[in-house]
């Protein structure tokens, strides 16, 4: 008898656990959605890949390794620190000069990098590899050598038939393959000394010209490859250079995402991404449901605030553009009980839009229910406000860092004649620009960031 | 004070009110049943009373969202006819104690009859705010601004004819001067 | 059942006075033959009754007339039918200037019955001139009155022999006499009047069926009589009363011990005796006051004529007095019957009198143009409009001739009641040690006691304060306010057949009663 009464007992808790679990339906059935976020700072530490470096040889470059009185000359610093790094990053590395065309070198010819006699032309011109820097050939490495890292030493000085039509494509379209398999372009540019001849400097009457008077020019490291690497490579030179004085550095990140990382994955989404105030609302709760879509729920009032928001250094690469526009995708689902166990089922709801995002420098900011306030929904229902953050467009702060340092074609003569001390890089800006572009054109629609208020009202 | 004639008082007053009366017991008892499937008056509400996009959109049934309007409806309606039926009855049995004890001074007794009509008139109103535009009920929610301006009207009128239909009859009859057209009811031994 | 009554002499046309106002308010039987004997013709008095007689026998007719406007027999107000002689006083004497020696023709007469004469009268006596009455002189009144009474054909005395006839015809007729045991006409008056009405009983051999009752006021006042110019006169004096009433008592012991005249007597009388503030002889100038003790006298003679009274073959002798104490209260004046509660009765009449002439007969007076105002009230439509209302001129007919002329009349007649009664109440104590606060009477009158032609002025108008007083008009423990009697009014159940001015009237008098 005591047995039978225990074995009763029993079933009977069972039910009823099992009658309060199955009856409590505090949240609608939705699909969660989930972060397409490839991580590209994860490098496969496994194995190192090859890195290439390639040292531009055009003769204008000379002038970099002749020093300027009174001016600061790190190139030859830099070449060192960037052949440590090289070998300290790649399994194996490669040094390349390129001119007209691209030739290897052989490793104690790197210490030549940082003479004069390494941008002489011994031969003809003909025959010389410095008339011109190709740059477009080295892109083309590039995207044939995918998994390895590719550091450029250059003036990125481009003429404008580089930079349209065909000669164009040749930059954009490894550009564009290389952004699409993951691989991201850091453009460190450093201002300094020169003495030494600027050449092509094309004229409006469609002649070149050359200058003799800077003291200053930038020349730039572009650096192909992973995000980590590239991020290793500018702390380093950064770090060793820069530390004390960022004026003469500047760095840009062009990837195919400046999205750091999905906030769900990591489950970084907490109490404090809402005002303080909200956690003092009536039966406040904050959890996650399936360890992934973290959910406000509180009784509130229709004076009750809600804004939501994301520091941007926790979404956004440093250094990349970032991003321009944000986005959201809402749904609500609604029942006319709002107490947990009395809900059957839920229905959704076609508000339309109810919040909006903005950004600043320091954060993203949804504020729920500017376009719907909440004096128009009813009081004893309970809502169910799921929100996805997404990116939809990177940004184009690089153009802005790197303008400063740019002189277009229409104007560099003008430029020229006003005898300048310190040298702009033609076309930088427009090159940077098509980077951008390409960038964009590969950036595919990231979802950041979901989380869902689960709240009625009460007054 | 004659208890014959107050209690006729209140008999003749609570006929006065059952004349336009039962039509707000009826309404009270159709809400307090709540929603019937598509019923007309669910239907009615939904087109003249809420707020009809709000509730679309919401992806709620009206008919499951009708019940605590049906019940806020019940209740206030329940609330006027109360208070008209105890303004009237007061009015009645209080007539009886107008000081009435002259020829020709039942006429001045008119403004006490504005303002105690006055009175049961802002409790009216101030009912059915109650019930529509604070807090008390969510179903106040659903209602739109036209929703609130039927109800409001409505019960303003009605409950004015129900107590004014009470008062007309239930007055003491030497006080009837002192009501709105209260001299024109003919000399009766009924009324 | 024919009732019918005589007050003998001054007092007894006073104790007629109260009942006249008794009977108004319904205390009285269905009806009544009313007569006054005094020899005074003009007696302040006398007078006084004899008009609120004519008031109360036209204002009656007026609103008992089936036609027009009719109280109907249900209603109380002025419910006794009463009705007297186109002249409602009999003198023992006619002629101008009549003497006891012209009366028996003294100077005819034998010598010994001539001494005989002497013996009896002074020859002041013989010689008086008795236009004014007897003067306190029994005597003279004695062979006055007997030397008269026995006139069928006299249209005072008719009415006696026919109501022995219709006793003899099986009709129950009881005759009431009232007059004071002391004084002239009344003493004289008594005995010999009552004694010659028993004659004409017996010898119409009426056995059965007639009733004679009778009251018989002993001394209740007194006066002082001023010393100049009185030297010579005939005239009652005071101080003679209490040897008066004491030989009469005696006299009436015997009586009625021997002679069994009446089948009931109701004596009374007071003590402080009131005093009265102004001495006059006889004629118009002798005009008392109404005093408590009369009412007495006519409260005994409505139980008399009542239906529930059952008199036996025995002779009752009924006296009445108050309570011990010098406070004069409601508890005092004893009911009729059973049926009949005195205090209920008068408190009503005079609500009525009060609230009908200060409230609604100023209202009700004047053309259509000034009571029209009215029209939309309730008690206006309800019980003049509809009632006064002539369908072929379609107008409503309370403003015309005829309705104001009774209107007129009984606003008249409501100030002689109210009059009546604060009369009594301030003359009966007045220089007394005694309290009557029967009703509250300061607000609505003033009492000059010194002035003998208007003791008492009623206000012609009440402010609102003072009316509002109306419910402490009659003391006693309960209170009517004149909401009350506006609330009635309009609630009072209209008796069928009611008529006219009627309606209202009854139903305002109904209106009152606490």
């Amino acid at each position: 008898m005591k047995k039978v009464l225990t074995q009763i007992s029993i079933i009977l808790l069972v039910l009823s656990i099992s009658g309060v679990q199955s009856a409590e339906k505090c949240s609608p059935d939705f699909e969660m959605s989930k972060s397409s976020i490839v991580n590209n700072n994860q490098n496969d530490s496994s194995e190192k890949g090859e890195v290439f470096v390639f040292f531009d040889q055009s003769t204008t470059m000379q002038g970099f390794t002749i020093d300027q009185p009174g001016q600061e000359n790190l190139y030859v610093n830099i070449v060192d620190d960037i052949q440590q790094i090289a070998e300290n990053i790649g399994s194996d590395t490669i040094y390349q000069n390129f001119g007209t065309e691209i030739n290897p070198m052989q490793d104690r010819d790197v210490a030549k990098v940082k003479t004069k006699k390494f941008y002489e032309c011994s031969g003809s011109s003909v025959a010389c590899n410095n008339q011109s820097s190709t740059i477009q050939e080295i892109f083309k490495i590039a995207e044939e050598i995918p998994e390895a890292t590719h550091i450029v030493i250059t003036h990125l000085s481009l003429q404008d038939r580089q930079l349209v039509g065909n000669e164009s494509k040749q930059i954009r379209g490894p550009l564009t393959s290389i952004l699409k398999q993951g691989k991201s372009i850091g453009i460190i540019g450093v201002m300094n000394s020169f003495n030494g001849k600027i050449d092509n400097i094309p004229l409006r009457s469609g002649e070149y010209n050359e200058y003799l008077d800077a003291e200053s020019r930038p020349f730039y490291i572009l650096v192909i490859g992973n995000q980590d690497n590239i991020n290793r490579i500018k702390d380093n030179i950064e770090e060793n250079h820069f530390s004390s004085n960022k004026e003469n550095f500047k760095y840009a990140l062009i990837t195919s995402s400046p999205i750091l990382q999905n906030l769900n994955e990591n489950k970084l989404i907490d109490e404090n991404n809402m005002p303080t105030k909200l956690a003092r609302e009536e039966n406040f709760n904050f959890s996650y449901i399936e360890d992934y879509l973290p959910v406000y729920k509180f009784t509130g009032n229709k004076q009750t605030k809600m804004k939501f928001k994301i520091k941007n250094n926790q979404i956004v690469v440093p250094g990349s553009t970032g991003v321009s526009k944000f986005s959201i995708s809402e749904k609500v689902w609604t029942t006319n009980k709002t107490k947990c166990k009395d809900i059957k089922g839920w229905n959704e709801a076609n508000f339309g839009p109810l919040s909006e995002i903005t950004q600043n420098n320091d954060e993203l900011v949804i504020d729920l229910f500017t376009e719907k306030p909440l004096k128009k929904l009813f009081r004893g229902v309970r809502y169910f406000y799921k929100i996805d953050v997404f990116a939809d467009k990177p940004g184009n702060s690089s153009e802005k860092e790197f303008s400063e340092w740019s002189v277009n074609s229409s104007d560099i003569d003008k430029f020229t004649q006003s005898n300048p001390v310190s040298f702009k890089t033609l076309n930088l800006e427009k090159f940077v620009s098509i980077l951008n572009a390409v960038s964009g054109d590969t950036f595919k629609k990231t979802l950041i960031a979901s989380f869902a208020v689960n709240f009625n009202l009460t007054k | 004070m004659n208890m014959k004639h107050i209690l006729r008082s209140v008999l003749l007053s609570a006929i006065g009110l059952a004349l336009l009366g039962w039509v707000s017991f009826w309404f009270t008892t159709l809400n307090a049943f709540g929603p019937d499937g598509e019923s007309d008056l669910l239907q009615w509400y939904f087109n003249k009373l809420v707020q009809k996009e709000e509730i679309t959109s919401s992806g709620m049934p009206w008919e499951e969202l009708a019940v605590s309007l049906y019940n806020l409806l019940a209740q206030m309606t329940t609330a006027l006819l109360s208070t008209t039926v105890v303004a009237a009855l007061l009015w009645s049995i209080g007539s009886h104690f107008l000081n009435v004890n002259a020829p020709g001074k039942a006429k001045f007794y008119f403004i006490y009859w504005i303002i105690f009509t006055g009175i049961f008139m802002a409790i009216v109103v101030g009912i059915v705010f109650w019930f529509t535009k604070s807090a008390a009920f969510n179903a106040a929610d659903y209602l739109s601004d036209d929703g609130v301006i039927i109800i409001s009207a409505v019960s303003f009128i009605y409950y004015f004819l129900v107590y004014y239909l009470g008062i007309l009859l239930g007055t003491a009859r030497f006080a009837r001067s002192s009501i709105l057209f209260g001299n024109k009811i003919p000399v009766s031994e009924l009324l | 059942m024919k009732n019918y009554i005589i007050g003998i002499g001054g007092t007894g046309a006073k104790c007629l006075e109260h009942l006249l106002h008794c009977c108004s308010a319904g205390l009285g039987p269905n009806n009544l033959w009313a007569g006054m004997v005094d020899q005074d013709e003009a007696n302040g008095n006398v007078s006084r009754t004899k008009i609120l007689l004519n008031k109360y026998i036209n204002l009656r007719s007026n609103l008992r007339n089936e036609s027009r406007n009719d109280l109907t027999k249900k209603s109380n107000l002025f419910k006794t039918n009463i009705t007297a002689n186109a002249d409602s006083v009999w003198l023992p004497m006619k002629g101008a200037n009549p003497t006891l020696e012209e009366l028996i023709n003294y100077n005819l007469l034998k010598p010994e019955v001539k001494g005989l004469m002497d013996c009896l009268y002074d020859p002041d006596e013989l010689k008086q001139n008795l236009s004014e009455g007897f003067r306190a002189r029994p005597n003279i009144g004695a062979a006055a009155i007997l030397s008269t009474t026995a006139n069928e054909d006299d249209i005072f005395w008719s009415q006696i022999y026919k109501a022995i006839d219709a006793a003899r015809g099986g009709e129950e007729v009881r005759v009431f006499i009232i007059s004071s045991i002391f004084g002239g006409t009344g003493a004289s008056g008594f005995p010999n009047i009552a004694r010659r009405i028993k004659q004409i009983q017996k010898d119409k051999n009426v056995a059965s069926n007639f009733h004679l009752g009778g009251a018989l006021m002993l001394p209740y006042f007194n006066y002082e009589v001023p010393e100049e110019n009185m030297e010579g006169e005939l005239f009652a004096k005071p101080e003679e009363f209490l040897d008066q009433t004491k030989g009469a008592l005696q006299y009436y012991s015997k009586l009625f011990e021997h002679e069994p005249i009446f089948d009931q007597v109701y004596v009374t009388g007071w003590d402080p005796l009131t005093k009265l503030p102004n001495f006059k002889m006889g004629g118009n100038l002798q005009k008392n006051p109404p005093l408590f003790p009369e009412l007495y006298a006519a409260l005994g003679a409505l139980r008399f004529f009542s239906e529930d009274n059952q008199i036996s073959d025995k002779q009752e002798i009924l006296h009445i007095g108050k309570n011990e104490s010098n406070d004069i209260l409601w508890s005092d004046i004893p009911n009729v019957s059973n049926n009949l509660n005195s205090k209920k009765d008068i408190s009503k009449l005079i609500r009525f009198a009060f609230s009908y002439n200060w409230m609604y007969g100023p209202a009700l007076t004047g053309g259509w143009s000034k009571i029209k105002k009215y029209q939309n009230e309730n008690w206006f439509k309800r019980l003049i409009y509809k009632n006064t209302y002539n369908t072929d001129t379609k107008a409503c007919e309370v403003g015309h001739e005829h309705n104001q002329e009774i209107i007129s009349s009984m606003q008249e007649y409501c100030q002689d009641v109210l009059t009546w009664i604060t009369d009594m109440q301030y003359s009966t104590i007045a220089d007394t040690d005694q309290k009557m606060d029967l009703v509250a009477s300061d607000f609505f009158s003033e009492f000059k006691d010194k002035n003998s032609s208007e003791r008492i002025k009623i206000k012609e108008k009440l402010n609102e304060t003072e009316k509002n007083q109306f419910n402490t008009l009659i003391n006693d423990n309960k209170n009517l306010k004149l909401l009350n009697v506006m609330s009635n009014i309009c609630y009072q159940r209209i008796e069928k057949d009611q008529k006219g001015l009627g309606v209202f009237m009854d139903i305002l008098f109904r209106s009152c009663e606490q």
